[in-house]
């Protein structure tokens, strides 16, 4: 080993770091470990949050679906009604207007055997 | 190694093991920054990480190795972060931490102060070399160079070392 090598050695040997660097270190430690310990009590907290949130939503969700779903169910029943009502009152009017042409044609038919038996 | 240990013997062992290793760590870090306080700053964030990954360790060897790496790793990592950092204005830089001033210890005699002038890579190998007593096939695989690169990086350094100081007439003096 050279003159330059030994004043490395020298120069680089090892050294402490100040006064109470293992303390420090171990209360780092602590410290993280309840950091750890309350980000994982936060997590779960959200956790939770987010599944009530979403059960929540989905509950909201299927409540409206079934509104909109009962709200289009009167509709077509209104509709049918309206149409039936129709249909119903458009047969009446037809029926009652055969039977009114029905009796003036037999109506007209006697009065001419009338007319002739008459001659 | 440290499987199936209380808490309380794990604090302890973690905390024996903190102080073999702390003048090595420490060490990696201030003579590769020349930064007393950011070297005991990374030290402990590299036995912080120690304390998470305390079940993988094998043996006590292992964790001395684990320890050089990981904080020769995390000097290169804030070195380039650094060199990538913007240097910001006076008006913008925050309150100085206590200590003030951190006085420069291996600019205390002048071979520190050429240490000091060598390139970055250069001084990473020197002080792997001779702090930690690697060798070149060791501080090779830390760094991520070829043996060849260690080599020549440090067979140059020594020179150019050596010259300086026999200009400077420090090896007379010496001798």
């Amino acid at each position: 080993m050279n003159d330059v090598e030994r004043e490395l050695r020298r120069a680089f040997h090892r050294r402490q770091p100040s006064a109470g660097f293992a303390d420090r270190v171990g209360e780092a430690v602590r410290q993280g470990r309840t950091r750890k310990r309350q980000r994982q009590r936060w997590m779960a907290m959200a956790a939770a949050v987010v599944v009530l949130c979403s059960l929540g939503g989905g509950y909201w969700q299927v409540r409206r679906e079934a509104g909109r779903t009962v709200d289009q169910l009167n509709l077509a029943v209104q509709i049918t009604g309206e149409k039936l009502n129709f249909v119903r009152e458009a047969a009446a009017r037809g029926l009652l207007e055969r039977d009114d042409a029905g009796k003036n044609v037999g109506e007209g038919n006697v009065g001419q055997n009338n007319v002739g038996e008459k001659e | 190694m440290f499987r199936g240990r209380s808490q309380a013997e794990r604090e302890a062992d973690f905390a024996d093991l903190v102080h073999e290793h702390q003048a090595m760590v420490y060490s990696i870090g201030l003579h590769l920054l020349r930064d007393a306080a950011l070297a005991e700053e990374l030290a402990q964030e590299v036995f912080l990480k120690l304390f998470e990954n305390w079940g993988a360790f094998e043996s006590r060897e292992h964790v001395k190795n684990w320890l050089r790496r990981v904080m020769v790793r995390r000097v290169i990592d804030h070195t380039r972060r650094a060199k990538l950092r913007p240097c910001p204005g006076l008006g913008s830089a925050p309150e100085p931490r206590v200590p003030v001033y951190e006085p420069d210890i291996l600019a205390s005699e002048h071979l520190e102060l050429l240490v000091a002038r060598l390139p970055e890579r250069a001084r990473q190998i020197v002080a792997l070399r001779y702090q930690e007593d690697l060798e070149p096939a060791e501080i090779a695989q830390l760094l991520g160079l070829s043996v060849g690169a260690v080599k020549s990086t440090l067979h140059r350094s020594l020179l150019w070392l050596r010259t300086r100081m026999e200009r400077a007439g420090v090896r007379n003096e010496r001798c």
